[in-house]
């Protein structure tokens, strides 16, 4: 028997475009509560966590709660009611009927006293454009609206302040199970992007960066990594050789940070783990399929060279000759950059958190780790799953937000509308020349 | 010789003709008011029942439009401002609101027809064809005192969908036809209404001027098609002709029309501003609108079921059975995205709208007599259609109930190979009492009360978009078309 896991025939998802609290578990055992998402779902112990996790591959929910475990691995059509508050008349928020659920109690999120009942994974939230609004702090509650999609095009977005970054649903496979059961086939729900690790600092007042032809990688800083998108992680989580390319760029020992536990959903038992911070990190589209594509930091180095030499032009600045192309820029890549002291929790490669971010049918580029709801604090996400023909990562930071904690850079200069053009945030009304 | 002033004077009616619309968006006489039909073996065939381009013989073109004027009154009840229900110490004036569709504009305009095709040595029939099968268009005018009581539904809007489809048929028997129409349909749209940002809110009161928002939404330009399949069977024994066809909603999006409005403007609620005028969220159009919405509703399939009785070589007799699948038309759901800083989208003024629809199936009943020579023909034609919206879901953007309609068409060889046909319908909607509104605007407050519970009967109601002022009152409508086709046969 095959079973399809995201969804019954008959499934019937109830919500209202409104947005829905949620509570933040833990970024690391006794860290600031601005980690991974937790709603609230109805079981017959009463109302209880349920993690709300874009890089779990199924959906989960234990009906009795998991004070006493559920019965792993077992599948059922069931059906999850999210709530505002934790009595037994809390408001019914989202109501999803006759979806496949495991009955499968997760690791808990964050830290050990966090113990979800389930977790509303990918395939249940690709059915939508989930927004998210994340603040920095705690002082505000994190929200969730189901939208059935998101408005406007990558253009007009990029108008408003918004970065769409596109990507290809990955993580679909066949699960096998013991001898002489069905097997399972999970599908495609999980969202990685490239991202740029540990780049460095950045003002369009330092001296102009050269690069001749062919020098494009050459001036890349930092590390290119691949990363899934997971709300219900508090860090930003690496496998371990990910780890050790960042520390060489950063100077750092293979064994730097403190070690201690991390706590995941995919994981009943605490991942070792060794804790640190990163100065930054810039989230791009998934270029694999982008013949333009040159990596993403060197993509970052390109935009930044673009970004100096039109907020210099009017000093004489010129493009560097490896970012220009018939006398003209090459467009940048859209980008989120992300910065302050991020948490990070590094993960040995046969971790389940790694492992299962791998699973990949057919084999797809290695996953680095993921980018945790800790990580994104501070920037109001739009998982666009149902966008044509990619499904899309919209992303904008938080009101008050400053360059060093979060930045957002459409792609330039493609974003000529209503006969305008805008570069990072700003209208360009000549395009300096290519520098000789 | 063809008479050069003939000539113009066909281009000059084509170029002020239009179509008849039933239902709250079926255009019920696609391609002409008098002569088509699941039975009829010419190009018209592509959107009846692709399986009558099979009796067609040699090429053939078609050009026509028609032009269709609908006049509404919205006779609203009371209401009781505080809370917005019926009935109360307010009264409205009777709103009028009206719309003409015509084809000549662009993007293309909805009640136009054009086909080309050929009959193929009595084996098969190909055609391309482009029409509209689906559009509404209408307006409500401010009363003279400046009031416009129907603004929370509707201010005004223009829905078109331009239909580009490819029949083939085939015969598979001396005595029966099969054929399918692929296509793709063009949807674009333009709606204003107003929404209640103080809904509920008794200080305030319920349908103050002061605290409506106007939502003004449009797509831009030629949006992605939806696209859809027309399957059909044409059997003929000696003076019966039976025809049967099927067309489908969109495929592929559950019968869902996504369409992106890239012209969006939302203008805010004057007593953000301490009076007047509300400004507008985007306030300066020289750099470009910064709202981009989008909008998804459902279409119905179509069943269609022909029979036509030859009584004599000059008379026929035909009756049509039009199914219309209204029911799935449940909401139109309207999403709008602004700037990433602010917060006055999404909490002064929504940042989603929901319509209720509520649609349910309705039924097209046609009898039809024609006499005809060699030279001419001339047929009557009597349409009763069942309304595809419940009474008490009637506002002023979704406006039917029991349709009667008379029309008449006359149709001659006025040069060689090259027919003129023209038709007149007129439509007349019995009045419609709504009885207690669909519409509940105490729902919003009382969903907020339930902090959002959608087990609540409020929040559901909120959900589907009932949550709106009322639409109780007593709604009219009448149309007439006037519609004229050119058949070219080679």
């Amino acid at each position: 028997m095959l079973l399809l896991v995201s969804c019954g025939e008959d499934q019937s998802l109830t919500y209202d475009l409104e947005a829905i609290q949620l509570a933040r578990a833990p970024v690391t055992p006794g860290g600031t509560a601005t980690g991974g998402l937790l709603a609230k779902v109805s079981t017959s112990a009463g109302i209880q966590p349920l993690l709300v996790d874009s890089a779990y591959p199924l959906n989960s929910l234990a009906p009795a709660g998991c004070a006493g475990g559920g019965a792993p691995g077992w599948t059922y059509t069931g059906n999850m009611d999210l709530r505002d508050g934790e009595s037994a008349a809390a408001p019914v928020r989202a109501s999803f009927d006759h979806v496949g659920l495991f009955d499968l109690c997760p690791g808990p999120a964050g830290d050990a006293a966090t113990q979800p009942a389930g977790v509303m994974g990918g395939p249940l939230l690709s059915n939508f454009a989930v927004g998210f609004e994340l603040p920095r702090g705690t002082d505000k509650p994190a929200t969730m609206t189901l939208w059935p999609s998101f408005p406007g095009s990558d253009e007009r977005l990029a108008q408003d302040g918004f970065v769409s970054l596109r990507f290809n649903l990955r993580g679909g496979g066949a699960a096998a199970r013991g001898s002489g059961e069905p097997s399972l086939t999970l599908p495609n729900s999980r969202i990685v992007l490239a991202a740029c690790a540990a780049p460095r600092a950045f003002s369009t007042s330092e001296p102009q960066e050269a690069c001749a032809h062919g020098e494009v990688t050459l001036r890349a800083s930092g590390q290119d990594l691949m990363l899934a998108v997971g709300t219900g992680e508090g860090p930003l989580i690496l496998s371990q050789s990910a780890w050790q390319r960042i520390a060489v760029t950063m100077g750092l020992a293979n064994d730097a940070g403190t070690a201690g536990d991390l706590y995941t959903p995919f994981s009943t038992a605490p991942t070792p783990a060794r804790f640190l911070t990163v100065p930054r990190l810039a989230v791009f589209q998934d270029g694999t399929t982008d013949t333009s594509w040159g990596g993403p930091c060197a993509e970052l180095a390109r935009a930044r060279r673009v970004e100096w030499a039109l907020a210099n032009q009017a000093a004489g600045a010129c493009f560097q000759p490896c970012d220009a192309s018939g006398g003209r820029a090459v467009s940048t890549h859209a980008y989120l950059e992300l910065g302050g002291a991020l948490d990070v929790a590094v993960i040995s490669e046969t971790s389940d958190v790694i492992r299962s971010i791998n699973v990949d049918s057919p084999p797809k580029p290695q996953v680095d780790g993921i980018i945790g709801a800790g990580t994104l604090a501070g920037t109001r996400l739009r998982l666009d799953y149902a966008a044509t023909p990619q499904g899309r990562v919209i992303a904008a930071c938080e009101d008050g937000s400053t360059r060093d904690q979060c930045s957002t850079a459409p792609s330039c200069p493609g974003l000529s509308a209503n006969g305008r053009t805008l570069c990072f945030g700003q209208p360009v009304p000549a395009w300096p020349p290519a520098c000789k | 010789m063809f008479n050069r002033s003939r000539l113009l004077a066909i281009l000059a009616i084509l170029f002020v003709s239009s179509g008849v619309q039933a239902g709250p968006l079926d255009d019920a006489h696609v391609a002409d008011t008098g002569f088509s039909g699941p039975t009829t073996g010419d190009l018209t065939a592509v959107y009846w029942n692709p399986a009558g381009l099979g009796l067609m013989q040699g090429p053939q073109l078609m050009l026509g439009g028609a032009w269709q004027s609908t006049s509404v009154s919205v006779a609203r009840a009371s209401i009781n401002p505080p809370t917005g229900t019926n009935p109360g110490a307010r009264n409205f004036p009777t709103a009028s609101g009206s719309g003409t569709l015509q084809p000549f504009r662009w993007p293309l305009g909805p009640s136009g027809f054009f086909g080309i095709g050929a009959g193929i040595g009595h084996r098969f029939g190909i055609a391309l064809a482009m029409y509209s099968p689906f559009s509404t268009k209408l307006t409500m005018t401010p009363t003279a005192d400046g009031q416009e009581p129907a603004r929370y539904h509707l201010v005004s809007m223009e829905l078109n969908h331009i239909a580009l489809a490819t029949g083939l048929a085939i015969h598979a028997s001396e005595s029966i036809q099969i054929g399918v129409t692929p296509g793709l349909l063009f949807p674009t749209a333009h709606m204003i209404f107003d929404e209640d940002t103080a809904l509920g809110d008794a200080t305030t009161g319920s349908e103050n001027a002061s605290a409506a928002a106007r939502y003004d939404l449009a797509t831009k330009g030629i949006v992605t098609p939806s696209y859809f399949m027309a399957f059909g069977a044409h059997y003929r024994h000696g003076r019966l002709s039976l025809g049967f066809s099927y067309t489908s909603a969109p495929l592929g999006t559950s019968g869902l029309v996504n369409l992106p409005l890239d012209n969006t403007q939302v203008r805010l609620p004057a007593y953000a501003t301490g009076g007047g005028a509300g400004p507008d969220l985007c306030p300066d159009p020289s750099t470009g609108n910064c709202l981009a919405g989008r909008m998804s509703y459902r279409l119905p399939s179509i069943y269609n079921l022909g029979a036509t009785w030859q009584v004599n070589k000059n008379w026929s007799a035909t009756a049509i059975v039009r199914w219309l699948r209204y029911g799935a038309l449940d909401k139109i759901t309207i999403l709008v995205a602004g700037p990433s800083s602010g917060t006055t989208l999404g909490s002064s003024v929504p940042d989603h709208v929901v319509l209720y629809r509520g649609f349910q199936d309705s039924l097209d009943l046609r009898g039809r007599v024609v006499y005809e020579t060699k030279q001419f023909r001339v047929g009557g034609t009597l349409r009763l259609e069942t309304s595809a919206v419940p009474a008490s879901h009637v506002n002023a953007a979704a406006i039917d109930g029991t349709k009667i309609e008379p029309s008449l068409a006359a149709d001659m060889r006025i040069w060689r190979q090259i027919r003129l046909s023209a038709g007149y319908a007129f439509t007349w909607m019995l009045p419609v009492d709504t009885g207690t509104s669909v519409f509940d605007p105490t729902a919003a407050a009382a969903c907020t009360n339930a902090g959002g519970d959608l087990s609540t009967p409020a929040c559901q109601a909120r959900m589907n978009g009932q949550a709106r002022p009322s639409a109780a009152g007593t709604y009219h409508l009448w149309r007439q078309t006037f519609s004229v086709l050119t058949t070219i046969a080679f």
